[in-house]
């Protein structure tokens, strides 16, 4: 019985720290993929740079810019033969092409699935068209720079669904906090 | 082992909400165990091998969903397979084996167990609108189709391509695949709850060799084409080696791995259960026999 009751009290927590992470961070639900791509394997200096974007096909709201800088001694060579840049210094910058203020995002390993790569998660809310230029420093002092342009389409849902939901996991949880105390309150009663 | 691998193999996809839920499931099953074990005198209704094949399959899903095999799903069509495999041959037939729902519920505490219990036999009584719903939904021949045509619909080029282009579909690709597995292996283990009679031994051998064709056709065309069909791959993220294979290397073992382990567990399923039927009928005949020398004893 003493076990049940520590249970009975640990398993709201539990569901409610379930459901916040949920709400705070609805990525950590899900899974990551390798995304659509946007150069691959072409020439930036002294590399060869790859980037892949998500979500497919790009909508405003939250990004994520995937980079993978690789030696470019291996010209040549089927992109996925390469061996990898890794420890680098990487700087995204975003800008509109029909003017506007430029964001600057750093990809880096620590946001990064697959530790060969370079991550960054990032929001950009305005619709339009834009030009990232990507540009690398090894440790070493050599140096990359590779670009592309991209639409940014209007966000389809304006409803954020994993918020709602979790807003209605957060209300389950409450509500059985309530039923559990009132059913205390009937069994002392009897 | 090299600096590339080492990184890749330590990769991790960190996805605190499905680890917290792997990790509840866990529990509740093991205090169930525990539990019915500590009540029940006959221990064979929860045998240990139960409670390592539960976890060992909530592992499986971990490992399949959230370490460098997913990672590498992405930028491998023969990593994506095995991952498949982990989700639909060895963590939704294990799942099922341990019968989860009797045992996850008895590790639930009491007030919250009989609320569980009463709903759930609320919705599953006899006269039910919702059993009998969920009955035809569940039938074996649906569990069949179901199976087959959702293993065959995602390997078509457009949906795979899409799978990996989004992550709310492959999402959805990989839920697809586990209950769709889960549904399959009920009929043939009989686990909790029972909404149907548990089909004959010569029948469930038959359904599964019935499942063969759903993984060994798609297997072998996708290892025989000698054109690339999942165009992704061309532009996926590399992969480095000890991993790396050239596209065409990459279609041809992916597809092995489908039609040969993929077609495998059936034929264990099956095996496991022609030896059981055959232990079930020396039995019968033993005792035939005993009682025909019986009667001839006291004749």
């Amino acid at each position: 019985m003493m076990q049940a009751d520590w249970i009975k009290r640990i398993l709201p927590v539990v569901i409610l720290v379930l459901a916040l992470v949920f709400i705070v961070n609805p990525r950590s639900a899900f899974s990551h993929n390798g995304g659509e791509a946007r150069i691959v394997d072409v020439e930036a200096g002294d590399f060869r740079l790859s980037v892949w974007t998500l979500p497919g096909p790009l909508e405003a709201g939250d990004l994520n810019f995937i980079v993978y800088a690789a030696e470019s001694s291996q010209q040549g060579e089927f992109v996925r033969s390469t061996s990898p840049i890794l420890d680098a210094n990487i700087e995204v910058i975003i800008e509109p092409i029909r003017g506007g203020t430029p964001i600057i995002v750093r990809p880096n390993h620590g946001e990064a699935t697959n530790n060969l790569f370079y991550e960054s998660y990032f929001e950009l809310l305005e619709p339009g068209e834009y030009r990232a230029i990507v540009s690398v420093e090894s440790n070493d002092g050599r140096m990359g720079e590779a670009g592309f342009d991209f639409v940014l389409a209007r966000g389809v849902l304006d409803i954020n669904w994993f918020q709602y939901s979790g807003f209605a996991l957060i209300a389950v949880v409450i509500g059985w906090f309530a039923w559990q105390i009132r059913e205390e309150k009937r069994l002392k009663e009897v | 082992m090299n600096e590339i691998t080492r990184r890749l193999l330590l990769s991790f996809e960190w996805r605190p909400v499905f680890i917290l839920v792997l990790l509840l499931l866990a529990f509740f099953y093991t205090r169930g165990w525990f539990r019915l074990r500590l009540k029940s005198r006959n221990k064979s209704i929860v045998p240990v091998w139960k409670l390592v094949g539960y976890l060992f399959a909530l592992l499986t899903l971990g490992l399949a969903l959230m370490s460098f095999i997913d990672i590498l799903g992405a930028s491998l069509f023969y990593f994506h397979m095995i991952q498949h495999l982990m989700l639909t041959m060895i963590a939704g037939p294990l799942v099922m084996l341990a019968d989860p729902m009797p045992i996850t519920l008895w590790g639930m505490p009491d007030q919250i167990r009989r609320a569980v219990g009463q709903g759930l036999s609320r919705l599953l009584h006899r006269n039910s609108p919702y059993r009998n719903i969920l009955k035809q939904v569940t039938s074996p021949a649906v569990s069949y189709i179901l199976m087959l045509v959702l293993l065959w619909g995602w390997h078509d080029p457009n949906l795979y391509n899409l799978a990996l282009r989004s992550p709310f579909w492959h999402d959805f690709e990989h839920i697809s695949f586990f209950y769709s597995s889960v549904i399959y292996w009920w009929h043939v283990t009989g686990a909790a709850p029972r909404l149907r009679p548990l089909m004959s031994k010569p029948r469930r051998i038959l359904y599964l060799f019935g499942g063969v064709p759903s993984t060994f056709l798609p297997g072998v065309f996708i290892s025989f084409s000698t054109t690339i069909i999942y165009t992704y791959y061309l532009t996926a993220p590399p992969a480095p080696e000890p991993f790396f294979m050239t596209p065409i290397n990459d279609q041809i073992i992916g597809g092995i791995i489908m039609w040969v382990p993929g077609s495998m567990m059936f034929f264990v399923g099956a095996l496991v259960l022609i030896g059981r039927w055959m232990q079930e009928q020396e039995r019968q005949s033993k005792a035939a026999k005993e009682k025909w020398m019986r009667e001839q004893v006291t004749s």
